[in-house]
């Protein structure tokens, strides 16, 4: 029963905030490092008013959408063609296989070289921490179609290419939402890393300010407000991949 | 969906060509998170800017590297840092990055905080010291090293992130920790346990720690005019400031995502801006030399020593006082 | 001339070598079932026929013309996967006549209704195929195959993964659409049971590398009608009988390797 998953949702995450504010106020940690949560949420409302807070969330989100959509628009071809094809798999996947082990933040001179201080290195290092990996993730997807469906639209007449989109595309096309998912939440987790470049604005300029002045509970509060647009976009995605992909419910 | 996406990457590439497309009368700035450098925003909020007919672009970036990346690259015009970080690696006499004033010196912004079982500086011989590398409080603990016959190779260095000072320091294993304001305040009042106190601070040595003015060599040569209406700006908000510290704190709180008591706190406890006058003083005039030079020296051996640089600059060739010589000259202060 | 026919057909991956020499002639409208244990070779000689895989020498005839790629002709339905998921029943259907150019759109409609209505499907074709039985979706592919108009059918176990009832259900249909539309179908399983329910001609194959260990032409023993009656006939039994023997032999054999 969905009515029953939200109720245990919603009771476990105010059991844990409970926990968590007694624990602040206990004084067993230092509120300096761990505020309460009634702190961090009064910090939450007063930063949407004092610090134009949903400003520079609207500004992080259109960002990570920005290199996501990047992301994916290229990744999903090419993972397509390197699960698909050997050669270009031989090709590319070591290649992409050891990008993607590089620590983004070293790679944060090099890009500003390439890119400037302006939007473009923030967008390439969010890109950065998500192509690579959706490219093998894609190239997985395409390789665990099964072979039955291939084989089966090809004694329908159905030429090679024509298999890409009447068989790879459809069938990969739930995990390939499930794996978008995913990816999207990593690239979140770089904005941190691509907001403190040159920083003007966004929620991880906020938070790294807020960090540099020590101001705990402001850094809590981004933090959370990343949490939270994760979230929604999460289940978001959660709904919209049921209701795509109903089919696949017996 | 690829529709969609394309869209969207164009979008992006117009968000993108923005900053490329300066005009010759904007400043393009980089400068870490520090009020120090408040009096080059504030400005903006005195309106001189405007009324000198350029426009300012100023954006905060804590790592140096990715400065330097940005000055070579062209995409910057200023940067704004001790002249201590200026000189560190890979810095050589062509990069670019001439000094063409300064901005605040540290007075207590900057120190070493050591726990009970240390009173002299000459007891941190052989004990852990975390520090971040290249922060002003490196260089001082290196000076203080230095006048009891010790060096930085005397004692056990952890390097850390200076935001995480707090909860390294709680760590009884550290026995010293080279940090900054906020850090430095707040880490003596929670951690009373630890019993700490400010062994060295940049109060002892006011003139070492100061952040300087840097210019792109290129856009300098291309329009000096635009360097001289920010040194303008920078030494009228200073002026402000000395003047009205309550409003100057009201404008540069936001900046900074503080109160303007925190500002003012900052301000009272850690530094002094530097007047028009004082930065002639450590610049010099009319090509001579003033008392940057030999601090500049002074700095530079220590960089070296601990190993930050590994080119000796010449001072004459980094710092440049034609702009600040007669800079009010026929202008309103 | 023989409708379809090996000639000397072999396959080795490597240097296993999975098909010896294999020489067999299947008339057109016949049913004949491969017969043997798993991993024979028996699925690789029918994949080669649908083009799936090349023979290492030798050749598969369709009217003296070689087969060497898949296409319309030679449909294939195989034990699992068989139907797309993300197409209704009705939708699976129809892409069987995505590359027919020989019908018009209404016409393929037409069919599809009329190939829904064959194999009984008609109440579900707008269900998903996950949400219906493994049975129908065995159907829903064997619709999809006769909608592409393949004149021979490949059949890979498909009925492997179903209970009793509706295995004896699905055979019978089968059997009763396969003479009605006058389809050839090469039937791959390792159960006796079907192989003698279901087949005009029985072959049975030994271990790997696959050899035809014995031939069993069933029509000409119970004719080529079938019926559920049948099953419990002396006919049929001494023809399963014989089968089993003939199955027996390949698994003493197995002992004998070991």
């Amino acid at each position: 029963m969905p009515g029953q998953k939200a109720i245990i949702g919603t009771a476990s995450t105010l059991a844990l905030l409970l926990v968590w504010e007694l624990v602040s106020r206990s004084g067993m940690v230092q509120d300096k490092f761990l505020p309460a949560p009634s702190t961090v949420l009064y910090t939450l409302g007063s930063m949407i008013y004092g610090r134009d807070l949903l400003y520079h969330a609207g500004i992080s989100t259109l960002r990570v959408w920005s290199a996501f959509l990047m992301a994916a628009a290229m990744a999903v071809p090419i993972g397509i063609l390197v699960g698909s094809f050997r050669p270009v798999g031989a090709a590319l996947e070591p290649i992409v296989d050891f990008i993607r082990y590089l620590p983004v933040p070293a790679l944060v001179p090099l890009s500003i070289i390439w890119f400037g201080v302006g939007e473009g290195t923030k967008i390439f290092l969010l890109w950065l921490g998500t192509f690579f990996q959706l490219v093998l993730l894609v190239a997985d997807d395409v390789r665990r179609v099964p072979v039955e469906y291939h084989e089966a639209a090809m004694t329908v007449g159905a030429p090679g290419w024509r298999r890409l989109t009447d068989v790879s595309l459809p069938a990969m096309l739930p995990t390939l939402v499930d794996n978008m998912r995913i990816t999207l939440g990593w690239c979140w987790t770089y904005l941190i890393i691509a907001e403190i470049v040159a920083a003007n604005s966004g929620l991880g300029f906020v938070i790294w300010q807020a960090r540099r002045f020590f101001q705990t509970p402001e850094v809590m509060a981004g933090v959370v407000t990343i949490g939270i647009i994760g979230l929604a976009t999460d289940q978001l995605a959660r709904a919209l991949h049921r209701r795509w992909f109903g089919y696949l419910t017996r | 969906m690829p529709s969609r996406a394309l869209l969207c990457a164009t979008a992006l590439a117009a968000l993108t060509a923005l900053p490329a497309a300066a005009q010759d009368n904007h400043i393009r700035i980089l400068a870490p998170t520090w009020v120090g450098f408040a009096p080059a925003l504030v400005a903006q909020d005195l309106g001189c800017y405007e009324a000198e007919g350029v426009s300012l672009d100023f954006r905060f970036e804590d790592d140096r590297a990715n400065v330097m990346a940005a000055m070579e690259r062209g995409d910057i015009d200023a940067d704004m840092r001790t002249v201590g970080e200026h000189q560190g690696r890979p810095r050589v006499p062509e990069t670019p990055g001439t000094i063409i004033g300064t901005i605040d010196i540290s007075v207590g912004g900057d120190g070493v905080l050591v726990d009970g079982t240390i009173d002299s500086v000459a007891d941190l011989k052989g004990k852990t010291i975390a520090i971040e590398p290249n922060i002003p409080a490196r260089l001082l603990l290196q000076m203080e090293l230095a006048k009891v016959g010790l060096s930085i190779n005397d004692v056990e260095l952890r390097e850390i992130a200076t935001a995480d000072t707090i909860a390294v320091f709680a760590d009884s294993s550290i026995a010293a920790v080279g940090t900054y304001e906020p850090f430095l305040s707040q880490a003596s009042g929670i951690l009373t346990e630890r019993a700490p106190r400010v062994l060295v601070s940049s109060r002892d040595e006011p003139d070492i720690i100061v952040d300087i003015i840097t210019a792109r060599d290129e856009a300098l040569a291309a329009n000096p005019a635009k360097f001289e209406s920010l040194l303008r700006c920078v030494y009228r908000a200073v002026d402000f400031q000395r003047e009205n510290p309550d409003q100057f704190a009201d404008y540069a709180a936001p900046y900074f995502g503080l109160t303007p008591a925190d500002v003012t706190e900052i301000v009272e406890t850690s530094l002094a801006y530097t007047t028009y006058e004082e930065a002639v003083e450590f610049l010099g005039s009319d090509g001579g030399t003033g008392k940057l030079h030999g601090v500049f020296d002074e700095v530079m051996q220590l960089n070296i020593d601990y190993g930050a640089a590994d080119t000796v600059l010449d001072p004459a060739g980094e710092i440049d006082n034609s702009l600040l010589t007669g800079l009010f000259d026929g202008q309103d202060r | 001339m023989t409708y379809l026919s090996f000639d000397t057909v072999t396959k080795r991956y490597g240097k296993t070598e999975v098909v010896q020499p294999f020489d067999l002639d299947v008339a057109e409208g016949e049913l004949v079932a491969f017969l043997g244990p798993s991993g024979c070779g028996k699925t690789t000689l029918m994949r080669m026929v649908g083009g799936l895989e090349a023979p290492s020498s030798g050749c598969i005839m369709l009217r003296g013309e070689a087969l060497t790629r898949p296409d319309r002709r030679r449909g294939m339905v195989f034990q699992s996967y068989s139907a797309f998921p993300w197409l209704t029943v009705a939708g699976n259907v129809a892409y069987g006549m995505r590359y027919r150019s020989d019908l018009s759109a209404a016409e393929k409609r037409d069919q599809v209704a009329h190939f829904l209505d064959l194999v009984g499907l008609t109440a579900f074709a707008d269900e998903w195929p996950n949400r219906i039985s493994g049975g129908m979706r065995q159907r829903v592919a064997i619709a999809r195959t006769l909608a592409a108009g393949s004149d021979i059918l490949l059949m890979d176990e498909p009925f492997g993964a179903l209970d009793a009832q509706r295995r004896e259900f699905l055979q019978l249909e089968l059997r009763r659409i396969q003479i009605d539309e006058g389809k050839t179908v090469i039937f791959v399983t390792h159960d006796v049971e079907e192989a003698a329910f279901l087949a005009d001609r029985v072959i049975v194959f030994t271990r790997r590398p696959a050899r035809i260990l014995a031939e069993v032409d069933v029509t000409a023993r119970i004719g080529a009608s079938r019926t559920l009656e049948m099953r419990e006939g002396s006919g049929f039994f001494a023809l399963r009988n014989e089968l089993l023997h003939h199955v027996r032999s390949t698994a003493s054999q197995e002992e004998d390797a070991v």
